[in-house]
């Protein structure tokens, strides 16, 4: 598989990319192509010969319509944006949601391109929104990688009223106190070679990849501890910056400023939010766009006629042509609270979105219940479950992916986490997490969710 | 009892041959049993009239069937004086007296259920002629879009079945491994099972009676045999094993036969008894009707022998 | 499941999927597709846009695409539009390309992308669906596939099921010799009541299956998720008459399993 190693992706992806998008710009084509999922699937898939037919054509084609190409291409993502990956389950080019393991059940380690998520959620907490938040907040870090933040690599649009959404997100997890002195110490030992590795040379990114290193040891404890196939463990170098770990009790430093996040009221006339989302997406040509929804159909700030059939869902598709349109650059995450809703509505809501979960809190007798079993492990007792309805790219080509109560959700200051459900034996010994972890491994279904992803791999490799 | 002295198939026949004066038969059916069958079936049985004319209103139906020979489509529902004024202009008009001779007309509507509820009233009552026999399908499960303005007017299925002098119900034959509470379950969820709207159906004939009696019966239909079998109740087929005659019974009692043989039965009850022609008799009820026979001496001037 | 016989998928007693009878001009059909959004109907739509374009869905039960020998266009006249209201073009661009379809023997119809804004906004009804109506070409040999009409009650305000069908489902079948309507059923699957709005839908697709002469249904399977099966594909009589036909919908009902864009069928 060529993303195994990202030089070797690099080189082929920038040639072909060259050349199909511009193959993709024949006349014959609609704007409405992706180029940047093209080359990948392209270079991945015999399926799409029919692009490499294009290629040829286009090696052919006079040097002015060559540079034509070349000028269209710069609207386009860079190749090496650090916010992108191959997903290692398809075709498509993903993007992290700032939450792994969110990333980890939606299968694609993150959202592909073009595709959007649904988090809906029962009840009143608000676990919804520490996931908008995260998925702002890795947005806001990818843009300050590339370097200054004004020609950043990523912009991000908000669909509320609430302009102090910007100001309270999370910043990025710096470890306890012990590991942030030690990440300083060896900080300073590894000056040099940080400095090669960020060719942008800037002055703050040297710490923040310091901390990201540790934020993946963790990661890969975790799975390791978790048995699964690590096969992002080859990756892990290439897609360094792809996902960081944010710590919800800090605030990001410095907030995000108007050139990162453009808000756009959701509750003027339809027309008006799609040719200014519209506007903005031009605006920042060549950036990754992250379109955020939080807290949509929020009664606070939507009219009651916007609960109207005509109201949100004739919203919802416009965002979801535009999301289309821009399906070489552009994700979008909305977050609802399902109670709030009919079952019309909520299913017109969730046809319209590529992929849905649900969070279902656990009541207050579950969570006495669970902090009393794992009173030694306090760190263990999970807040919830997470049903999957749809999954991106999957659901729509027609495969059946739906799994309730297989996962669990945690929310924790320094991690969002989701990890298989398991009811956890009430035992008066002290527990054995080891043998805990089993007992969670061999139920039958638990296969089914993270197998998938490590089976699908392998469906990929044979094509 | 009335099911005793006659075969209740007889009725359904005649309902069916558009015999029995029924000038508004109306079909209740839903997704698990279309009225397609029963319709073929009216087909069916009036094909050997000639002299019928079909016309057939389409609120859904796209292709003519072949045995209409007027197909009206109906292109706007909010505004039905178009498509009654088409009917109409179909229909020979009641006031002309010369209609006698005129052919008969078998008017099928595919669905009223498009029809608005607060005109649909005014809809049936304004095609109904006296030449002219309406068979009209509703879908019974089909919703009703509710009128805020017209809070305490009668629901469409509760006009249409007030008006109809003939309602047959229709409903599946189920399969052994389906009962009603399957099926309405999987119904709702919109989950069509199969073995659905077969050629052999159920269905639950309601005829009203010029008397002001209605007389009720279920029949089981066969539309590729085109027979019909009365479904007994529970309560009828309790009765009938305590009264039942059956012919060993009848034997050797007399040197008379009272038995009688299959055939015999058979020719019985496809008699219609002269009160099911009773009803086709014009609307007054009263009416003494003379005909004059060849032997009858009747002399004009003799104000005593005036027969009226 | 290689152990498994897998099945063809045929509709009609001529052992086809979709009857060539559908498409001789001589009426109009309709069948409706419905689905879920844990079973959802690309894989049935590339199989019948295949099988009205080459006469059979090759796609279905095959792990490779045939070899273009295989596909011969059994009729080059006739015409395939696809009209989706969730889909970009390309989405359908890129599987056609897949299942080598002729890019000339069919015409996407995008009312996704920049649909309300083009197509929608500052318009009345009639003229809405008159421009759409127009999109579509009129030939009544030919197949038109309309994903997820539904979706109109909301985008354009005020509309009644009774008006969607009058002014758009029904001409646009008159247009054509088969109209595939495919459409969710999610609602159905929970605990619904209903209101004005739900009432409008149920009485859409209630009317839809009046006008069909098929129900395709694609379901899961009520115990969840199988690692073996994706869910059931069931074939149901619809509520128009066949009587213009000489072949009618063979009730049937199929499992099947789509993994790795590949969809197999069996018992």
């Amino acid at each position: 598989m060529s993303f195994r190693k990202r030089g070797e992706v690099l080189n082929g992806r920038e040639s072909t990319a060259r050349g199909v998008s511009g193959g993709n710009r024949l006349p014959q084509r609609t704007p409405l192509n992706t180029p940047m999922r093209g080359p990948v699937s392209g270079s991945r898939q015999p399926t799409l010969s029919g692009r490499m037919a294009n290629l040829k054509v286009r090696e052919q084609l006079p040097v002015d319509v060559q540079e034509q190409a070349q000028a269209q291409d710069q609207d386009l993502l860079d190749v090496n944006h650090p916010g992108i990956r191959p997903s290692p389950v398809s075709a498509h080019l993903s993007t992290s949601t700032g939450c792994s393991d969110l990333d980890k059940v939606l299968t694609h380690q993150g959202l592909p391109l073009g595709n959007s998520i649904l988090v809906e959620e029962q009840g009143t907490t608000e676990f919804n929104s520490i996931l908008s938040r995260l998925f702002a907040a890795q947005g806001v870090v990818y843009n300050r990688i590339g370097g200054a933040p004004n020609a950043g690599n990523t912009h991000l649009i908000v669909l509320s009223l609430n302009q102090s959404f910007a100001k309270e997100l999370p910043g990025i997890y710096k470890g306890s106190r012990k590991d942030v002195k030690k990440s300083q110490i060896s900080e300073e030992q590894s000056k040099i070679s940080v400095q090669n590795l960020n060719e942008q040379n800037n002055a703050t990114t040297p710490q923040r990849y310091k901390d990201f290193k540790i934020a993946w040891k963790y990661r890969f404890h975790d799975e390791k501890k978790n048995g699964q196939e690590n096969l992002v463990d080859s990756n892990e170098n290439e897609y360094r910056d792809y996902n960081h770990q944010f710590d919800i009790t800090s605030r990001m430093m410095p907030a995000p400023t108007s050139s990162e996040i453009t808000f756009i009221s959701p509750i003027q006339p339809i027309p008006n939010v799609i040719t200014q989302l519209e506007k903005t997406i031009n605006l920042h040509s060549n950036k990754l766009i992250r379109i955020i929804i939080p807290s949509l159909l929020h009664p606070a700030m939507y009219p009651p006629k916007m609960f109207n059939l005509t109201g949100i869902i004739a919203l919802l598709h416009g965002l979801r042509s535009i999301i289309k349109k821009y399906g070489d650059r552009c994700v979008m995450f909305g977050t609802i609270s399902s109670d709030l809703f009919g079952p019309l509505l909520l299913t017109q809501l969730e046809n319209l979105f590529d992929s849905v979960v649900k969070l279902e809190p656990f009541p207050q007798e579950m969570l006495q219940w669970l902090e009393k079993i794992y009173k030694s492990q306090p760190s263990k007792v999970q807040h919830g479950l997470l049903h999957v309805f749809k999954l991106p790219v999957f659901s729509e080509r027609g495969e059946m992916r739906v799994t309730k109560s297989e996962w669990a959700f945690r929310n924790g200051r320094k991690k969002f986490e989701i990890e298989e459900w398991s009811i956890p034996v009430e035992d008066t010994e002290d527990e054995n997490p080891n043998q805990k972890n089993e007992k969670s491994m061999n139920r039958p279904e638990n296969n089914d969710p993270t197998g998938s992803s490590g089976k699908s791999t392998t469906i990929s490799l044979d094509y | 009892m009335a099911s005793t002295t006659h075969n209740p198939a007889i009725l359904l026949k005649r309902v069916l041959c558009l015999t029995e004066s029924s000038p508004l038969i109306l079909c209740l059916d839903s997704v698990a049993q279309t009225s397609n069958h029963l319709i073929d079936e009216i087909i069916h049985n009036t094909k050997t009239n000639s002299s019928l004319k079909v016309i057939y209103v389409a609120f859904e139906t796209l292709n003519k069937p072949d045995y209409a020979s007027h197909f009206i489509e109906v292109t706007n529902t909010s505004s039905l004086t178009k498509t009654m004024e088409i009917i109409q202009s179909h229909l020979p008009s009641p006031s002309s007296t010369t209609t006698h001779n005129n052919k008969k007309i078998l008017l099928i509507i595919d669905s009223l259920n498009y029809i608005p509820n607060d005109k649909l009233a005014q809809f049936v009552s304004s095609i109904a002629s006296p030449n002219a026999t309406l068979v009209a399908t509703y879908h019974k499960d089909f919703p009703e879009v509710e009128n805020p303005a017209l809070d305490n007017y009668p629901s469409s299925l509760e006009l249409i079945q007030f008006m109809a002098t003939s309602v047959i119900n229709i409903y599946p034959k189920l399969s052994k491994s389906l009962d009603d509470e399957t099926l309405k379950y999987e119904l709702d969820k919109f989950n069509i099972p199969r073995g659905l709207n077969n050629q052999t159906f159920n269905v639950n004939l309601i005829n009203r009676r010029k008397s002001g009696r209605s007389i009720t019966y279920s029949f089981q239909i066969d539309s590729t045999k085109h027979t019909y079998d009365l479904i007994k109740s529970a309560l009828q087929q309790d009765e009938e094993q305590q009264v039942n005659e059956t012919p060993e019974m009848l034997q050797d009692l007399t040197t008379f036969n009272l038995s009688t043989s299959a055939k015999q039965k058979k020719a019985k009850d496809q008699v219609s008894l002269p009160f099911l022609e009773a009803q086709s008799l014009s609307s007054h009820a009263s009416a003494i009707v003379y005909e004059y026979e060849k032997d009858d001496d009747y002399d004009e001037e003799d104000p005593y022998e005036d027969p009226f | 499941m290689g152990d498994v016989q897998r099945q063809d998928l045929t509709i009609f007693n001529d052992q086809s999927a979709l009857s060539r009878e559908l498409f001789n001009g001589n009426a109009h059909n309709v069948i409706l597709l419905t689905s879920t959004s844990s079973t959802q109907p690309f894989w049935l739509i590339n199989a019948l846009i295949e099988t009205a374009v080459y006469g059979s869905p090759y796609s279905v039960n095959l792990s490779s695409p045939p070899s273009s020998s295989q596909l011969q266009q059994i009729n080059t006249t006739a015409s395939l539009t696809i009209g989706s209201f969730v889909h970009e073009s390309q989405f359908y661009v890129n599987a056609f390309q897949k299942l080598k379809i002729n890019a000339n023997s069919y015409k996407i119809l995008d009312f996704l992308t920049d649909f309300l804004m083009n197509h929608i906004i500052n318009k009345p009804k009639l003229k809405i669906f008159q421009s759409l109506l127009e999109l579509f070409p009129n030939d009544s040999t030919s197949t038109i596939i309309l994903e997820q009409p539904e979706l109109l009650f909301s985008l354009v305000d005020g509309l009644t099921s009774d008006e969607l069908n009058e002014l758009f489902i029904k001409p646009l079948a008159k247009r054509c010799g088969l109209l595939i309507i495919t459409t969710s059923v999610d609602l159905y699957q929970k605990d619904y009541s209903m209101t004005k709005d739900v009432t409008e839908f149920m009485r859409f697709i209630n009317s839809c299956f009046h006008i069909s002469i098929a129900v395709l249904s694609l379901q899961p399977l009520e115990t969840g998720r199988a690692k073996d099966i994706t869910g059931s594909l069931k074939i149901t009589r619809g509520g128009a008459t066949s009587n213009h036909l000489s072949t009618h919908v063979v009730e049937n009902e199929y499992l099947y399993l789509n993994e790795k864009d590949s969809t197999k069928l069996f018992y």
